[in-house]
């Protein structure tokens, strides 16, 4: 074959171009570490590169899901413990309580002892986590828990100073916010002894308010009558005392009451259409998250898991309750506090002391499968992370380039190239000009 | 019986011919590097000998030269190479073509990087599972902002390979406005070529520059080369449709009717009248040439599908609109027409009507596809269209295939990713719901960006136009719900969202975020993305039998089909196809450039100026010249003993 120098030069620089060519891929993957830039150069190992970096992905965010269900759970265990700790106090203080040698003032300290605790217990489950009630199901952004002084406002009897008089009456319900000793003063009676006009003072008699029409308003949501009697008399003084609600008296506690306009919601409700039906739902309800591939696990525990247990007899009991019934028996009084009590005292070491046990073993249930769910979500943090270490390792095995091999490579490809260069450079040069005169 | 002049003579043949082949060396030192340049030899032969036997001649000592003279001078080729290259210029071409076209779009998956589309997808997913757990505003934002990238992206995306579309149809157009003037300077060459031989020259240096042509058209499509005499050509495409009476583009005989090419320009579209009248209209450049508005013609394609069309069931009309526009898309592919030597198109005047008649699916819709098959296979023979089998016109033809494929492959992504996402944000798996509560979907999470319109509140409104093209949401046009963009509020995550108009009316659920658990989880969903343009083109049908369906009462979590596919699963899918063919685009290039590698060697073994060689040629010629001077300096000489010293 004819070789023409056309022919020399073209060789020469395809074999240049080849040359730079490799050592361009090789300069890449040095300075990238990575064997592919472009789908094409292996589209296997491209999209199967795109799976690990998804499933790296997903996977870096079922950690964050996990670490969130551990702050969770841990959040969860310590508010159960300290709502325990609670519950084991009120337990001491009932056995006290049955102390034969108590009278009633040891009691009323223990009364407001446990009053006390009744407002910690709800503090414990009003415990937040990034921001979030814990035991608030997915109404969590408002207390799950509250106390409320129980007490209704109440009317002492009306005395008449003037014991012969009519018997005065009052009506309505007091709103006042403080006890309040009423004087009312009968100022004006028809022939037949009936009453028409009369005033009131709330200082004692200091002052008196204007005439006042026979069942007209005293102020603070009361009215006030005087009986017809022919033996009243202008200038008579009937006294009473108003007690003010939420003074002095037990603590009860309830669900979340949002506002004075929403219901308090203080059961449970049985059908659908029961005011408070979806707060409660909320309260109630089981929030999920996903810790792998549609695996998903619930987390919470809701204020009303802690408060509805079951006794040891079967029943089902609220704690809302059994606190309702330990402070009533404690003043001597019924369940509902209506009426006084006599055996109220055997009751507090023999019922009330059973359930509040029941609770606390409850309580501890809740506590062991709170820290089994932790446990597992600790080792499914482990699994997680194994996993995530696992998908790097195949992600390096397959993108990642062996340094000392590429480096290698590209010494070889460098001696090569200056080889190149070197042979071209003397084969180019000389022609038959070179040597002619 | 020559004479002393005779050897004079003699030495003067000798200066001119070894003159004329010194000037011929130096012709191809001169033309060294030039492109597509043959070596010349100039072919010495001896003059005719003086003295034959004759009637009153005797041949005393036989015949005696007369001296030389270069009787032609001749190119070195080897056109059996040249055969050969053009047919490997016209493949390697071909593949260039792809690859560049293929490697640009290619950019758009480009899937390594943190910035593509599988990472906003995957950043999609991760943010709806933050929201699930946390549930708190900064959680939505996150959603939301993610969204609108991916929503962007995908746009991107399409814009790109759309881009890329319209710049393959633009180089088309170029290179038939290219290839048509190419084929003018051929002509000019065959015609000069012709007249110099008919004189009786070797036209060398014109049959380079044609063959120089003949190559670059051969890097554009496959052509064949018939020889006739005086060195003229005719030269026609390897693909020439049937019936096609003139397929020579450039013909020996000086009044042949030659052929050339126009191009296709604009938006190619058919429409149905109610009559069942389709119509395409297409507009063409005369010989690719855009300069002026004169040389822009039409002609109508025209066919009836109306009798017995309306009866067909409505899948039985889509695939026979099917079957309509995968002809129009393989028109808008292809888009040159064979015309004639001013570029009208061979199909017609300017403004014909190409009618094909009608259609009849009153005999059964299979019989009325046999026919219809037939009349779009009538309309091939009818419009006479281009349809090279190699070269870089088809290599731009078919990547727009393939580019068309990618695109659909977006399309279908974005639609499965809006139908779910929608359905389950919704729990409604259609749009409208007539006898449900709420009766329509009154918070689509993705919109299609074409029709949705805003008030100046950021309010949505035109609800009912947005959830009837809820259907041609595409890549192109795919966003986020603007409304819920300005209001993170709107955004239904609860688990009884579904039961009212709006997230607001929810007074049941509270802060609960199931609902977002449940969009997050669509990730790893199967779902029938390879049937969506096929049987699923809308929300309602990703819910018809067989397909998906909401496992749970509050119609949140998606059942997995048995034969689907995850969404990152499909797009990973269509990323691999695009690398595998570009690699093989890659491949055959390589293995091209090879081949015509080697072939370009030859044909240089052949045809090349070697210096060295001319060197030698040259010393040879100069050495031949000065001795032939000597002949006639010595003739000179002996004259002067003849004129001057024999007679004193």
């Amino acid at each position: 074959m004819r070789v023409t120098n056309k022919m020399l030069t073209n060789t020469f620089l395809r074999d240049m171009q080849t040359n730079l060519k490799n050592m361009q891929t090789i300069q890449m993957q040095r300075t990238t570490g990575k064997k592919y830039s472009r789908p094409s150069d292996d589209p296997g190992k491209v999209t199967q590169i795109m799976q690990v970096y998804t499933d790296e992905t997903a996977n870096k965010q079922y950690n964050t899901n996990i670490s969130n269900a551990i702050s969770w759970t841990k959040g969860t265990d310590t508010s159960l413990g300290q709502a325990g700790n609670v519950l084991t106090r009120i337990q001491e203080l009932l056995v006290s309580a049955g102390n034969a040698a108590y009278g009633t003032q040891e009691r009323k300290s223990i009364k407001d002892e446990i009053n006390q605790k009744i407002s910690e217990f709800a503090q414990d489950l009003n415990s937040t986590y990034d921001g979030k009630y814990i035991f608030g199901g997915t109404k969590n952004d408002v207390k799950p828990l509250t106390t409320i002084a129980n007490g209704a406002a109440s009317i002492g009897a009306v005395t008449n100073l003037n014991s012969l008089g009519g018997a005065g009456t009052v009506g309505g319900t007091f709103t006042g916010t403080v006890d309040t000793t009423y004087q009312v003063k009968i100022t004006g009676l028809d022939s037949a002894g009936k009453l028409t006009n009369m005033q009131y003072s709330t200082d004692g008699g200091n002052t008196w308010s204007t005439d006042v029409a026979a069942g007209g308003d005293i102020g603070n949501g009361l009215t006030f009558n005087v009986a017809t009697s022919t033996t009243n008399k202008t200038g008579d003084v009937l006294t009473f005392t108003a007690t003010a609600k939420n003074d002095n008296k037990n603590t009860k506690l309830i669900y979340y009451s949002g506002s004075d306009t929403n219901p308090e919601l203080t059961t449970p409700p049985s059908g659908t259409a029961t005011t408070g039906y979806n707060e409660f739902n909320q309260i109630a309800n089981k929030m999920q998250i996903e810790v792998s591939q549609g695996v998903t696990v619930q987390y919470n525990v809701s204020a009303n898991d802690v408060l509805r247990f079951k006794s040891s007899n079967g029943t089902t009991l609220d704690l809302r309750d059994v606190f309702s019934k330990i402070v009533n028996h404690l003043d001597g009084k019924s369940d509902d506090g209506s009426t006084t009590d006599s055996t109220s005292a055997s009751k507090l070491v023999g019922d009330d002391l059973q359930n509040v046990k029941d609770s606390i073993n409850s309580l501890l249930s809740i506590r062991s499968a709170v820290g089994a769910k932790q446990n597992a979500m600790e080792s499914a943090e482990n699994k997680n992370t194994n996993e995530y270490d696992n998908m790097e390792e195949l992600l390096s095995k397959i993108e990642d380039v062996d340094i000392t091999e590429v480096t290698m490579q590209y010494a070889t490809l460098q001696t090569i190239y200056q080889a190149s260069l070197q042979t071209s450079a003397k084969v180019l040069q000389p022609s038959l000009m070179d040597y002619l005169r | 019986m020559s004479g002393l002049f005779g050897i004079f003579n003699v030495g003067t043949r000798g200066l001119i011919t070894q003159q004329t082949a010194i000037n011929v060396t130096s012709h191809n030192v001169a033309n060294g590097s030039t492109e597509g340049y043959s070596k010349q030899r100039a072919t010495i032969q001896t003059t005719t000998p003086y003295g034959s036997p004759s009637m009153n001649s005797g041949v005393p000592v036989g015949q005696l030269g007369t001296g030389s003279e270069v009787s032609v001078v001749q190119r070195v080729r080897d056109e059996f190479l040249d055969y050969k290259i053009r047919k490997e210029t016209s493949i390697s071409s071909q593949y260039d073509a792809r690859n560049e076209v293929l490697s640009e779009a290619e950019n758009v998956f480009n899937e390594t990087s943190e910035t593509g589309i599988s990472t906003s997808l995957g950043k999609f997913w991760s943010a709806w599972q933050d929201l699930a757990t946390t549930g708190n505003d900064n959680a939505k934002t996150t959603v939301l902002e993610n969204t609108s990238i991916l929503a962007n992206a995908l746009n991107q995306g399409y814009d790109k390979l759309q881009d890329i579309k319209s710049n393959t149809q633009a180089s088309i157009k170029n290179m038939v406005f290219e290839i048509n003037s190419k084929l003018n300077e051929v002509d000019n060459l065959n015609k000069q070529i012709i007249s110099v031989k008919v004189a009786g020259l070797e036209p060398n240096d014109l049959m380079d520059k044609r063959d120089n042509l003949l190559d670059t058209l051969s890097s554009k499509f496959n052509i064949t080369i018939d020889k006739k005499q005086f060195y003229g050509l005719d030269v026609k495409p390897g693909d020439v449709p049937s019936g096609l009476t003139t397929p020579n583009l450039v013909a020996a005989a000086p009044n042949d009717v030659v052929s050339r090419f126009s191009y296709i320009n604009g938006e190619i579209k058919a429409t149905t009248a109610s009559d069942g009248t389709v119509t395409i209209p297409l507009s063409y450049y005369e010989k690719g040439d855009t300069a002026s508005a004169n040389t822009q013609k039409t002609i109508n394609i025209k066919f009836n599908i109306g009798s017995g069309y309306s009866s067909l069931t409505t899948e039985q009309k889509k695939s026979v609109d099917d079957i309509i526009q995968s002809k129009v898309r393989e028109i808008d592919e292809n888009r040159v027409l064979w015309a004639d030597k001013d570029g009208l198109a061979l199909a017609g005047a300017d403004g014909a009507t190409i009618d094909l008649g009608s259609v009849d699916f009153s005999g059964g819709f299979s019989s009325g596809v046999t026919s219809l098959n037939s009349t779009m296979s009538d309309l091939n023979s009818k419009l006479k269209m281009f349809t090279p089998s190699s070269g870089s016109l088809k290599g731009y033809m078919s990547s727009q295939t393939d580019v068309d494929n990618y695109i659909n492959q977006l399309d279908s992504l974005a639609k499965t990713l809006a139908f779910a996402v929608n359905a389950v944000h919704s729990g409604m798996t259609d749009v409208t719901n007539s006898s449900g509560t709420p009766d329509k979907d009154y918070m689509p999470f993705f919109v299609n960006s074409d029709v949705a319109k805003y008030k100046v509140d950021g309010t949505m409104s035109n609800l009912d136009d947005i959830l009837a093209a809820e259907d041609n949401i595409n890549a192109g046009n795919i966003s986020i719900n603007k409304e819920i963009y300005a209001d993170k509020s709107k955004m239904k995550i609860k688990t009884h969202d579904d039961d009212y108009k709006y997230a607001a009316d929810n007074n049941v659920d509270g802060k609960d975020t199931a609902r977002a658990l449940a969009i997050a989880q669509i990730k790893d969903k199967k779902i029938n993305i390879q049937d969506i343009s096929n049987t699923i083109n809308s929300r309602k049908d990703l819910f018809n039998a067989g397909t998906s369906s909401f496992s749970d009462v509050n119609d949140m979590y998606l059942t997995n089909t048995s034969k689907g596919l995850t969404i990152d699963t499909y797009f990973k899918d269509t990323v691999d196809k695009v690398g595998s063919q570009v690699q093989e685009a890659k491949k055959i290039v390589e293995g091209q450039s090879t081949v015509l590698n080697q072939l370009n060697e030859s044909k240089e073994a052949v045809s090349g100026v070697s210096l060295d060689e001319e060197m030698a040629n040259l010393i040879q010629y100069q050495h031949a010249f000065s001795a032939n001077a000597k002949i006639i300096s010595t003739t000179d000489e002996l004259l002067d003993v003849v004129i001057n010293g024999l007679k004193k």
